[in-house]
């Protein structure tokens, strides 16, 4: 009888001990983790000012100024996002909107304003693969990847600059995700405090190592809903060896933001 | 009446003026104090494109876009071009003042008035519903795009949700310029229509989740002429390019279909001649077009089918001479030379380099007559600031048909473009 009462002493003991965990220390499903990923990212709204660097393989640098504003869809977590390029000549103007719509049988929406054509243009969204305005991110990096589109494996668990990580394996659901978001596999380095990527590594359709994401210069945005922000992302295709690094001088999260900025009709009221 | 109209659109100025600004809103950095853009641009072009026969023209111009945010709801918006058109003489440097308006916004309501370039139709080059922007097909640039110039306009719309109505008020009128010059043995005299102030066009437009459509109407001038043949003074026979009124109601969408993105637009314009009864003359018209663009390869492969009718349609060649000739060439001026025409317009198109080679080849092909123009493009920016063209138009076709009629203004350009 006492034996079985200490039994359950230090079953209650163990169990009590276990829940008192943080959950980053809990057994997580590679599913849970790229779930809680995608949640890190998504900011309530912000807005930000960015430069991005085009560095080519023998060095050469193009460099665009933009700012950026974004706001969660009202009670969804579907991003709308709005960039605007503000240098150099050639794309000064040019406003991208992107609308994520995570509805089932619902694509997402893209529209660009090009100010020489004076038209909004509606862009075909399943081509996440496309390269976003000439950067090494492609639209699908920008806007993320919705959870369940992708099969979850934790490859590993590592420490990575400073951090531990899981290693998460993302493959392609179907060949049409496949196609579209141009990656036949995904790594990430997902750390296990705040669940923030720190470096994606992103393979072309045939298998072979295409592009590396690095997020660094994580800041805490939004205190509150413990959200973080990387302030510097780094793409480089490893095939053609250019690459891109967009780092924000500015972001602010903010609930100010007028919901009709994410609408067509404000690029055109825009221009 | 104008007089009741200018001061309702003063009121209405003023009190969007005052309307309450968004205080406890914030805008993303759109409106910044001054903006200003500059393009200069130095150009080889092979022949010009007027049938002129004028060939290995040197051009530079001056393009210069200005912004002004007034305030967090208000700007003004000045664009214009300066540059020469043909050899270098003082007769051929001209400019353009594109836009200069001023826009108020307060909550749904937007009131632009000024100059300005308002822009219709969601087909991929050729839009049926743009009959409100002027556009100088004799200018030598690369882009379409640069050849358009606005007219004076007023415009208030209204924004629920995802959809707008706008009304626009047209009280300039500017008309196209056409590839035509006056020679040894013809001249050309442009004839302003007698009640510009009275053009006007609704458009109500749906932009949001799933599909962009518009209705739109027109009522005002045609840009594009009718010919008339005037009393003859003097050696040259004179031609009058008259503009008619016109009426077109159209309608266009575009929505994403799996992976093609679809686009349709189509018009009916009615002219003032709807029985068919002046040779000179348009008749009313159906113009469509329907197509889809999608992504093969990295390659933009977009391809639309292009539809047009012409009502009460009668052959110009039971004419008698010399109207005949004249009727002809309307007719194939304004492509009305056949009472159905089908065509084709495809684009392939391609960027190398995150976005520094853009190349692109776009066709038009008309079946009947089996008439096409072919527009390859090559962009390359050196750097952020400098970019240089290289392109060529090459219309190619029997001389009874549109694009065999321009045979002689195909053309091959290499331009320079530095922009800061």
């Amino acid at each position: 009888m006492k034996f079985k009462l200490i039994t359950l002493f230090l079953f209650a003991a163990a169990y009590a001990f276990l829940i008192s965990l943080p959950a980053s220390a809990q057994t997580l499903t590679a599913r849970e983790i790229a779930e809680k990923n995608y949640l890190a990212g998504k900011i309530s709204a912000s807005i930000s000012e960015a430069t991005f660097r085009l560095i080519s393989a023998n060095g050469q640098e193009r460099i665009r100024k933009t700012s950026g504003t974004s706001k969660l869809k009202s009670g969804s977590l579907d991003n709308r996002s709005l960039v605007t390029f503000l240098t150099p000549a050639d794309v000064k103007g040019t406003m991208i909107l992107t609308i994520e719509n995570s509805e089932p049988g619902k694509n997402d929406d893209i529209w660009i304003y090009l100010p020489a054509l004076k038209k909004i243009r509606r862009l075909i969204s399943s081509n996440k693969k496309d390269s976003f305005v000439g950067t090494d991110f492609s639209y699908g990096d920008v806007i993320g990847y919705k959870v369940d589109e992708w099969k979850h494996t934790i490859v590993r668990e590592e420490l990575f600059a400073g951090n531990e990580c899981y290693v998460l394996e993302s493959l392609p659901a179907n060949d049409q995700i496949k196609d579209d978001s141009g990656y036949s596999k995904r790594l990430s380095w997902i750390r296990k405090d705040n669940f923030t990527a720190l470096k994606a590594e992103l393979f072309d359709l045939n298998g072979s190592p295409l592009k590396t994401i690095r997020l660094s210069n994580h800041q805490q945005v939004d205190a509150a809903n413990h959200k973080w922000a990387a302030f510097t992302l780094e793409a480089e295709n490893i095939q053609t060896m250019h690459k891109t690094i967009i780092e924000f001088s500015h972001y602010e999260v903010s609930q100010k933001i007028r919901d009709d900025v994410f609408t067509p009709r404000f690029l055109e009221s825009a221009r | 009446m104008r007089a009741r109209m200018q001061f309702a659109l003063a009121v209405l100025c003023l009190a969007l003026w005052n309307a309450p600004v968004f205080a406890a809103e914030e805008t993303p950095g759109f409106i910044h104090d001054v903006e200003s853009s500059t393009s200069l641009r130095s150009a080889y072009w092979s022949d010009s494109r007027i049938q002129d026969d004028r060939r290995n023209l040197w051009i530079l111009g001056l393009w210069e876009r200005f912004q002004l945010g007034i305030s967090n709801n208000s700007k003004l918006v000045m664009d214009g071009r300066l540059g020469n058109r043909g050899p270098w003489q003082p007769d051929n440097v001209s400019g353009d003042l594109r836009e200069a308006f001023l826009a108020l916004t307060a909550g749904p309501w937007d009131l632009s008035a000024g100059r300005q370039m308002i822009v219709w139709g969601k087909a991929d080059g050729i839009n049926p519903t743009d009959n409100l922007a002027v556009r100088d097909f004799s200018l030598l640039t690369p882009e379409d795009a640069d050849q358009k110039s606005g007219v004076i306009s007023a415009k208030l719309a209204y924004t629920i949700e995802n959809c707008r109505i706008s009304a626009y008020w047209l009280p300039e009128f500017r008309p196209n310029k056409l590839p035509i010059s006056d020679t040894d043995t013809t001249c050309y005299i442009e004839a302003a229509p007698e009640h510009p102030l009275e053009q006007w066009a609704v458009r109500f437009d749906s932009l949001g989740e799933g599909a962009d459509w518009s209705i739109s109407y027109y009522n005002g001038y045609d840009k594009n002429p009718d010919f008339s043949l005037w009393p003859v003074n003097g050696p040259q026979l004179q031609i009058g390019l008259d503009h008619h009124r016109i009426r077109v109601l159209g309608a266009d969408t575009a929505f994403n279909l799996d992976r093609f993105g679809v686009r349709a637009e189509a018009a009916y314009t009615w002219t003032e001649d709807p029985q068919g009864i002046d040779p000179f003359m348009k008749n009313s018209f159906f113009y469509g077009i329907m197509g889809a663009d999608r992504t093969f390869a990295d390659f933009n492969v977009n391809a639309q089918v292009i539809f047009r009718y012409i009502d009460h349609f009668a052959d110009s060649g039971a004419l008698a001479e010399p109207i005949q000739s004249l009727a002809r060439q309307a007719a194939l001026s304004n492509n009305q030379f056949d009472e159905t025409q089908l065509g084709l317009f495809g684009r392939i198109g391609r960027t190398w380099w995150n976005d520094t080679l853009e190349t692109e080849v776009a066709m038009l092909y008309w079946f009947r007559h089996n008439d096409y123009l072919v527009r390859p493009k090559i962009k390359y920016a050196w750097t952020d600031t400098l970019k240089t063209i290289f392109g060529s138009d090459q219309y190619r076709g029997p001389e009874n048909s549109a694009y065999g009629n321009l045979k002689n203004i195909s053309t091959t350009y290499l331009e320079m473009q530095l922009g800061f």
